[in-house]
């Protein structure tokens, strides 16, 4: 009969949480401004800038914009150039990608590189 | 020695004689070290000019041309001083880097950039218009890859190729006015002035002509981009607005260049690569304020060109430091870096804010000049164009580099923050850039036109917070609803499609048809050396053909046919 001790088993150090292990991993410098990635955050962002955006036109009705053109003094003029500029330029993404977009091996010399 | 101190000395010999000194240095320190002392020792040089003038000049006798290669005036003062700046810049940023060949290729590289700006004439300019070539190429060769090499190789062409149009042009005017002098030439100079034109317009990116800044930038090295994207389109710049203010047709290109690039930003994956997109896009504006001609114009180019350096610097940057922590600049690989990176991540914004135009940031003081401009040249449709390229600016660079970085998705990269150096270069830049915006004062003194203009009026910052917020608004919206493209991997098709694909299979049955021909030709060589051997000794030996009787019609045919040739022989070389 063996007399010899088994081994115990070492006392396994607590598990940290896996938030924990997720937040160590993270620049102390950004922890304080997690928010900012924060979902709750993501959703509030389209109220946020329709505000400022609306708070940008009222300032149209108290103050007088001088421009060159006579159509740059219109109440609202940038804001409703700016979304509409924005919207299509982004909009005409998708036909200009199914006409210009192509694989990404399309030429060969970027294969080799991969 | 107080007289040598005393005497103006061009800013770029101090960069030009570190990139030698560079190359012989075998010590990583101390390159880095003459480096970064270069451009201070430069920016000394310029400190010191208390009056415009041209100096240093250089008489070539026996070819009877005089060189002048330090012109000190309004217009290569800042474009001298920000070269300067960036110089330091992308010293420090590639502090921590140990490759002599990337060291001294960028030295040299922005010493011969400065130099250009500093050359009051035409052969000076060609010569470092060439260097700027030869130094920078290998910036994108250094990244080692089959693509970096095909780039490198195109670019390379086609910016030699810029150089023999300058030199070209350049002949030709001085076959017409007998003078080499580097100052307006505009297209009344007839071919000489379009040969020019076209020769600035490939290092400016005009389109059709820019390919090869969205194919080579990309896929430089990580610091070689920053370096790149300083120096060469703002050197072409500079030339168009000495040799080209006020070309109509400038406001047109200036116009295209502007508007196309934002297009192909939106769904272009690799974020080095909108940024190239990007510096097509700021260069349009640039070109229009040289092509509206007037002070105003001209400070317009100036001021914006001063600004682009240190902003498309920073996110140049930015991007390099992901490239070197993530080792991919592609959108949809990225996101969520901000939990790791928040430093360049702040950075990177500012960046961003500063070419978006934001009140108090850089290009809100610059751009505010170029569109003033063109309004009071009367441009209406020109300045309607240049506000909607200003919302894609927004989109690209203000929004897409750092939402789909540091924002965006978690990509779950957990990365270590940038070098201490590369956040460094990154802030100095990011303060210029909002000390612009703020002292904006400081800027125009250095501007060569004087300018009393005001950016800060209550009617401008609301016009732009209007179109800035309704456009982020529009981003928070297609993003909402999903109308905004996914980034996919993929590659874009550009204008260089043409040569890479269709014009490369055209070169490849070329050269089979030729290699065909020439096989043709060496065995019928061959066959015609023994067939004419035989042919006279069947024509001179004894029993030869030539003592044969022959028919006097027979002869008469072929001596008409001998003198047929004769005569079209003599009408060709005639």
């Amino acid at each position: 009969m063996s007399t010899a001790k088994t081994p115990m088993p070492k006392k396994k150090a607590p598990a940290k949480s896996a938030k924990a292990a997720k937040e160590d991993d993270i620049h102390p410098l950004a922890k304080p401004f997690l928010w900012l990635v924060s979902d709750k955050f993501r959703h509030i962002f389209i109220y946020f800038v329709g505000a400022a955006m609306i708070i940008s036109i009222a300032a149209d009705f108290f103050i007088k914009r001088h421009g060159h053109f006579h159509f740059e003094e219109y109440k609202g003029f940038f804001a409703l150039f700016g979304f509409a500029s924005f919207a299509f330029v982004v909009l005409m993404g998708w036909p200009l990608r199914r006409l210009t977009g192509r694989s990404e091996d399309y030429y060969p010399e970027s294969t080799e590189d991969d | 020695m107080t007289e040598l101190l005393a005497a103006p000395l061009n800013p770029a010999w101090a960069i030009l004689l570190a990139g030698l000194i560079i190359a012989a240095l075998p010590w990583h320190h101390a390159r880095k070290a003459v480096m970064l002392l270069a451009p201070v020792v430069a920016l000394f040089f310029w400190l010191k000019m208390s009056a415009f003038g041209s100096f240093d000049p250089v008489s070539i006798n026996s070819l009877g041309v005089a060189l002048t290669t330090f012109r000190f005036d309004g217009l290569s003062r800042i474009w001298g001083l920000i070269f300067i700046i960036a110089t330091f810049l992308n010293a420090l940023y590639a502090l921590h880097e140990r490759d002599r060949l990337q060291d001294t290729m960028s030295v040299l590289y922005g010493g011969a950039a400065m130099a250009a700006v500093f050359a009051g004439d035409l052969i000076t300019l060609f010569i470092f218009w060439e260097m700027t070539a030869l130094t920078s190429v290998f910036l994108i060769f250094r990244t080692g890859t089959a693509a970096a090499r095909s780039a490198g190789l195109r670019y390379l062409i086609m910016h030699v190729g810029s150089g023999v149009l300058l030199l070209a042009g350049a002949v030709l005017l001085h076959a017409q006015t007998g003078s080499w002098a580097f100052e307006h030439i505009g297209l009344e100079a007839g071919l000489a002035g379009w040969l020019i034109l076209i020769g600035f317009g490939i290092k400016a990116a005009f389109p059709l002509l820019h390919s090869w800044l969205q194919d080579a930038y990309p896929k430089a090295t990580i610091t070689g981009a920053v370096v790149l994207s300083a120096f060469t389109t703002k050197m072409a710049i500079y030339a168009l607005a000495r040799g080209y203010a006020g070309t109509e047709i400038l406001i047109y290109i200036g116009v295209v260049m502007a508007l196309f690039p934002v297009f192909f930003a939106v769904i272009e994956n690799d974020l080095r690569r909108v940024l190239s997109f990007s510096i097509n896009n700021q260069l349009g504006f640039m070109v229009v304020g040289i092509g509206i001609g007037t002070t105003m114009g001209i400070n317009g180019a100036a001021a914006h060109a001063f600004a682009d350096v240190l902003f498309k610097g920073l996110l140049f940057m930015s991007m390099g430091a992901v490239l070197l922590r993530t080792g991919t600049t592609k959108a949809s690989e990225l996101g969520g870096l901000f939990r790791s990176m928040p430093i360049t991540a702040f950075f990177c914004l500012i960046g961003a804010g500063s070419i978006s135009a934001f009140p108090f940031m850089s290009a809100f003081v610059t751009k505010a000049l170029i569109l003033a401009a063109v309004a009071d040249e009367g441009h209406w449709i020109v300045w309607l164009m240049l506000v909607f390229a200003s919302a894609g600016v927004l989109e690209h660079a203000g929004i897409k580099i750092p939402y789909f970085s540091f924002f965006a998705h978690d990509s779950k990269r957990r990365v270590k923050e940038a070098p201490w150096n590369m956040l460094l270069a990154m802030g100095i830049a990011a303060f210029l850039s909002i000390f612009i915006g703020v002292n904006h004062r400081w800027l125009y003194a250095l501007l060569p036109y004087p300018s009393d203009y005001q950016p800060y009026t209550l009617g401008h910052i609301v016009g732009q917070m209007q179109l800035l917020l309704a456009a982020i608004f529009a981003f928070a919206l297609l993003m909402r609803i999903g109308w905004y493209p996914s980034e996919k991997r993929m590659t874009i098709l550009d204008v260089d499609w043409f040569w890479r694909k269709p014009g490369k299979a055209l070169a490849k049955w070329v050269y089979a048809i030729t290699a065909r021909l020439w096989q043709h030709a060496k065995h019928g060589k061959t066959r015609l050396f023994s067939n004419t051997s035989a042919m006279l000794s069947n024509m001179l030996s004894p029993d030869g053909n030539i003592s044969r009787t022959v028919p006097t019609g027979a002869l008469a045919g072929w001596a008409v046919a001998l003198l047929a040739l004769a005569l079209l022989g003599a009408y060709m070389a005639g």
